[in-house]
């Protein structure tokens, strides 16, 4: 059968199926093609690195915030935060944090921090990290998928410009459809092609996301103002929406929209015995014997 | 016995040069958060081996992922291996998966008997302690090193009741065993301490009766006081308290002096490993007992030092 030799919505339909067929090639053959873990596994530890990976600089800054506020080495008014001079700083080791409390050394709205230089800078650091761990795509990345892209896109657009060439000799003008296919096919490729979580940061969130499973079922039983990391790696791994409202109910009036997810909340239950834990599915339950 | 330790000190000494004591946790999701953060206080951590039997792949990369993090050591509670019947293959096929798709440091099981003619328990039971169980758990031990590709620690177990029809004690049940299997002793001190004081006995001089130079791994939890059960009261009676190892309460003191006693005479590296299966409290509270874990060994071990070195 000669795809060309088509009509109409007969070739639509080859097209679209052809089109999908090779964008989820690529897709597929980019995250394939870089799962490698040779580069041996990122320090899990910070939490910003995880808000970075699973969001963006934003979300490390938004997870930062949240966690000094925690800490109470922030005050949140509403919208508004402010921090008391150099002693907050001097308590705080991370980059990010020490920058977050500078920029909030005169008050101001939460994400006036975004556009900070100095979170930016810090934000840097972390996706060169993620970067160098093969998590998020670089220009080595973006290089390497480039031949997959450049064939896909050549195959979408290829294709499309014989058909149109071929209705346009024949005295056909009803090439609407397949231009429009074409562009929609294209954007899409290159949206995977700049992709910017690589295939083997994609399956980290994911493993994160497993391990840290049973954690945000019991949520809400977290506290504010823990003095361990618990509440800012949740928030790094699911997002601030996944603390609870009562504990943490600051962080909708700083942050209304990413506060604002689907939340486990203060009414989820938590396991407190032994024999909730038992048997229970999944990796990582509990009673050893 | 102290010509023994020495000479058990003489062996073990290079290895201990070689790998200090490490101090870990058992990996519960609920923990995952204090777990993560706090990796630079976590030595190894433990993981459940029966909940993965059935993990997908996914959930598998999970797990490896976690053991990039920290050393990880396997640990399964329903394979029933001091069981008069042989264990059945698919249950160590499971096991010897997990082990092949995650590397773990060690694998272990419990020295006890889940099932009997296909009827689950729901339990790890104290079998008969006789020599006819003690073949029948070498020969069960010895199928599972085959099919695995290594030994298990074994484990023993906490019991609200002496065994009945036994014929050893259990130290010596233990050693058999141990000493037949050729394997590694995984220490669980709470069970010791509260079998020692549900049948009277002093848990140091318990302590003292195991084959500690076979001691490569240690558990530390927590119970709390029941009465025991209705039918040992006598009538009219009050009924005497036992000691249930239930996971959900801290390391009592005493436990802690035990591993000290442990570090002292198994001059061995130890993986010391917290189980905390409910009733979580702050992970800062557990860190504490990381601690108190960690400070017991190395009074273990100074007193070791200075014993050895008064001797020389």
């Amino acid at each position: 059968m000669n795809p060309f030799a088509l009509h109409g919505f007969d070739f639509l339909a080859f097209y679209l199926v052809t089109g999908i067929a090779v964008v989820v090639g690529l897709r597929l053959w980019i995250r394939r093609s870089e799962t490698d873990d040779s580069r041996g596994a990122p320090n899990l530890t910070d939490p910003y690195l995880i808000a970075q990976l699973r969001a963006g600089p934003n979300e490390a800054l938004r997870v930062a915030t949240v966690s000094l506020v925690d800490r109470g080495l922030l005050d949140a008014s509403d919208d508004t935060l402010s921090t008391h001079g150099d002693d907050a700083e001097r308590r705080v080791q991370r980059p990010i944090e020490k920058a977050i409390l500078r920029h909030f050394r005169n008050p101001g709205k939460a994400w006036e921090v975004f556009k900070d230089a100095g979170a930016q800078m810090a934000c840097n650091t972390y996706e060169d990290a993620l970067a160098r761990a093969g998590l998020v795509a670089d220009g080595r990345t973006l290089a390497q998928r480039f031949p997959a892209f450049a064939l896909a896109l050549a195959l979408l657009v290829g294709i499309a410009a014989i058909k149109i060439g071929i209705a346009l000799s024949e005295g056909r003008h009803n090439i609407g459809f397949t231009i429009l296919l074409a562009i929609v096919f294209s954007i899409v490729a290159l949206a995977i092609w700049r992709k910017r979580l690589t295939g083997r940061g994609v399956a980290m969130l994911g493993d994160l996301r497993s391990l840290f499973a049973r954690l945000r079922g019991r949520a809400g039983s977290l506290r504010k103002g823990g003095q361990t990391n618990e509440a800012a790696l949740l928030a790094a791994v699911f997002g601030i929406a996944v603390l609870p409202t009562l504990a943490f109910g600051f962080t909708r009036k700083l942050y209304p929209k990413a506060g604002d997810g689907s939340s486990c909340g203060s009414s989820c239950s938590s396991s407190s015995s032994c024999g909730s834990s038992c048997g229970g599915g999944g990796c990582g339950g509990g009673c050893g014997g | 016995m102290a010509a023994a330790v020495a000479a058990g000190a003489a062996v073990a000494e290079p290895a201990a040069a070689a790998r200090p004591d490490r101090v870990g946790i058992g990996w519960r999701g609920e923990l995952a958060a204090g777990i993560f953060a706090h990796l630079d206080r976590i030595d190894l951590l433990e993981v459940i081996a029966d909940d993965c039997f059935r993990a997908t792949t996914r959930e598998l990369r999970a797990l490896s992922t976690l053991a990039a993090q920290a050393p990880l050591t396997l640990h399964g509670v329903a394979m029933g291996l001091a069981g008069s019947e042989p264990v059945e293959t698919r249950r160590i096929d499971a096991m010897a998966r997990l082990v092949d798709a995650l590397q773990p440091a060690s694998w272990s099981e419990h020295l006890a008997f889940v099932r009997a003619r296909g009827i689950e328990i729901g339990h790890l039971a104290a079998p008969p302690r006789t020599p006819r169980n003690v073949d029948a758990a070498i020969a069960n031990i010895g199928r599972a090193t085959r099919l695995v590709g290594r030994a298990p620690l074994l484990e023993n177990i906490a019991t609200l009741i002496e065994p009945p029809a036994s014929t050893l004690d259990e130290p010596a049940w233990a050693g058999a065993i141990l000493d037949g299997a050729d394997a590694g002793l995984l220490l669980d001190l709470h069970n010791l301490y509260a079998n020692a004081l549900n049948f009277g006995e002093k848990p140091e001089a318990l302590l003292e009766r195991f084959p500690l130079h076979r001691v490569r791994a240690v558990h530390l939890s927590g119970g709390r006081w029941i009465p025991e059960p209705r039918e040992e009261t006598a009538t009219g009676a009050t009924p005497r308290m036992r000691l249930l190892d239930d996971h959900v309460h801290d390391v009592p003191d005493p436990v802690f002096a035990l591993l000290a006693r442990l570090a002292e005479r198994a001059p061995q590296p130890l993986d010391v490993i917290l189980e905390r299966d409910g009733g979580f409290p702050d992970f800062a509270c557990l860190l504490a007992q990381l601690d108190a874990a960690r400070e017991a060994l190395r009074t273990g071990r100074l007193r070791a030092a200075t014993t050895l070195r008064e001797a020389a």
